[in-house]
């Protein structure tokens, strides 16, 4: 079989999964669409996770001083103003509206996109962060997800 | 601590940033321990740290979601209300709860529910705990069942809600920092307590000082800390973060963005076990035999078995499993390895419950939060 049959197969064999165990409640049909959708985009590998992640020494700071750690591309530093935020454009803002409630040490240890960023922003202003402006709000991402992205760059 | 967003300073240029609160709240911070978090603080315990049966007040992790409350000095006139869905609403002290109540002692496990997140990919938003937050104390107080049972559980009761006297962090009095809730059968648990006592002394501030519940088996965030209400709701509690504690209710790729509606609240956590000896990177001599312990426990479902490898997951030794000092303890196990050659080796532990459901190697179904990673632990060690 090719490699596209094999997924078709997998497809199918999911949607039939599905539908036999799945609660039957109005909900169910629009799961297994959802599910379907999720197989569509798939990337068609695995992404394992590095072994040694899991090894980081005891007795050390973590994640923050763990030379394995994607967080040691720039870690929190508490003696410094700026909390050791890289001084890039948006450092400033990002210090000026992230360390009100919780200091930078929450923010400097996620890696995430531009999307995951943009729906924590909605979350912090729930939370009673006065709500940016459009452009504010652009550099707050544009900063957050340069800095602190999915894929950070090798220290 | 200041709580307000630095709005001045970005008034202001950016310039004088008033990096506030950092050194109060590092107040109470446990020495050994590693900081996920400086404000709120929020510390995990290194594994090799981890080894007594009864984990010390001094290494137990710690989870602060708001500002820490000021505890008056005299603590037995705290008070905790029971209302809502019962017959006779109470307003106890501490005082009255251990004079009116049986008080029971009882070993029991507190995880952070997000414990193991660090390891998800996509990375999950959060706290990026590793294998530390987790804990096992021998907790005294009264059950949780005989409190409400006095307050006499109307029919119409479903779930209650727990408060805390834990400030937002935003300081804003209309804001609750966290207030999650079990069904009314998990609370009516005879090992469910309200614990004033951590290994027969006060416990610590940052863990609850002077009244916590413990709610064993589940997610942390249920053990409402500095313990102040307990609401008894006749629907499922709808307090801050019931909405977070949530799972996709069925299995998703990496880094799908699920709909609310399709995320069910965390109950029973997974089955677990950790190496608490030796310490990962430890140098062993050839030859004899390595003795390897650690400890294993679960949620609602008991521990069966431990097995051990060191030779990444090819083949499995079965531990030696001690007796739990009672339900939802964790339980020591120990194994003797005997390392076939000098070199590098990884000792990888893996426990399955009483369902046969075992510890995946890597991280489980991922999901938003990063929530039930029950991946193996495993240490480095070098034998020379
Ligand atoms: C008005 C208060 C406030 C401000 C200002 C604020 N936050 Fe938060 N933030 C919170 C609260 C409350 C939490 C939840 C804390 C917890 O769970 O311990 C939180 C948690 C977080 C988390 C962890 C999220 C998770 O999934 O657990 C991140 C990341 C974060 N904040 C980023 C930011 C960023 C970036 C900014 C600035 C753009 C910011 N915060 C500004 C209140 C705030």
């Amino acid at each position: 079989m090719k490699r596209g049959d094999w997924i078709a197969l997998a497809c199918a064999g999911l949607v039939v999964g599905a539908l036999a165990f799945w609660p039957q409640d109005a909900t169910r049909e629009e799961r297994a669409e959802r599910v379907v959708a999720m197989a569509d985009k798939w990337a068609g590998e695995i992404a394992f996770e590095p072994s040694y992640d899991a090894l980081a020494p005891s007795g050390e700071a973590l994640p923050a001083a763990s030379a394995f750690s994607p967080a040691a591309v720039s870690s929190f530093d508490p003696s410094d103003p700026y909390s050791g935020l890289p001084r890039n454009d948006g450092y400033e803002l990002v210090a000026g509206y992230c360390s009100g409630c919780h200091s930078l040490q929450i923010v400097m240890q996620q890696r995430h996109d531009a999307r995951t960023w943009d729906g924590l922003l909605t979350f912090m202003v729930s939370q009673g962060m006065p709500a940016p402006e459009a452009a504010e709000r652009a550099n707050l991402i544009s900063y957050l997800s340069r800095n602190f992205g999915a894929q950070p760059p090798a220290p | 601590m200041s709580g307000s967003p630095t709005r001045r300073a970005l008034l202001a240029g950016g310039a004088a940033l008033p990096l506030v609160g950092t050194a109060e709240a590092q107040e109470g911070a446990k020495a050994g321990l590693a900081a996920l978090g400086d404000r709120p603080l929020v510390q995990e315990t290194p594994p090799h740290l981890l080894d007594e049966e009864a984990t010390p007040a001094a290494r137990f992790f710690v989870r602060n979601n708001g500002q820490v409350p000021e505890i008056p000095a005299a603590v037995e006139g705290w008070r905790l209300r029971i209302d809502g869905e019962v017959e006779r609403p109470l307003d106890l002290t501490l005082a009255q709860l251990k004079r009116d109540f049986e008080s029971a002692t009882l070993r029991l496990v507190i995880e952070c529910a997000g414990n193991g997140r660090r390891f998800f990919r996509p990375a999950a938003s959060g706290n990026q705990w590793t294998f530390g937050g987790v804990g096992c104390a021998d907790w005294t107080g009264v059950r949780l069942r005989d409190v409400l049972q006095r307050a006499g559980v109307k029919r119409s009761a479903v779930y209650t809600g727990h408060y805390g006297a834990d400030a937002h962090l935003s300081g804003d009095p209309q804001k609750t920092a966290i207030s999650r809730g079990v069904p009314i059968a998990k609370a009516l648990e005879a090992h469910t307590l309200i614990a004033w006592a951590m290994n027969g002394a006060d416990m610590p501030v940052m863990n609850g000082h002077p009244l916590r519940l413990i709610v064993p088996g589940w997610p942390g965030s249920c053990s409402q800390k500095w313990l102040t209400r307990i609401w008894v709701r006749d629907r499922e509690h709808d307090g801050e973060k019931m909405a977070q504690y949530r799972m996709p209710a069925y299995p998703v790729a990496p880094g799908t963005e699920v709909p609310e509606s399709d995320m069910e609240i965390i109950e029973s956590m997974p089955v677990k076990s950790l190496i608490t000896f030796p310490p990962t990177g430890a140098r062993v001599r050839f030859g004899g035999a390595l003795d390897v312990r650690g400890h294993a426990w679960s949620g609602d479902v008991e521990v069966a078995h431990v097995d051990v490898s060191i030779d990444f997951g090819a083949t499995w030794t079965r531990a030696s499993l001690a007796p739990a000092a009672n339900r939802y303890a964790w339980r020591r196990f120990r194994a003797s390895v005997r390392p076939p050659e000098q070199g590098y080796y990884e000792i990888w532990a893996r426990a399955t419950d009483a369902q046969g459901r075992a510890q995946p190697a890597s991280p489980p179904g991922w999901n938003p939060h990063g929530y039930c990673n029950n991946q193996q632990h495993r240490v480095a060690v070098f034998v020379t």
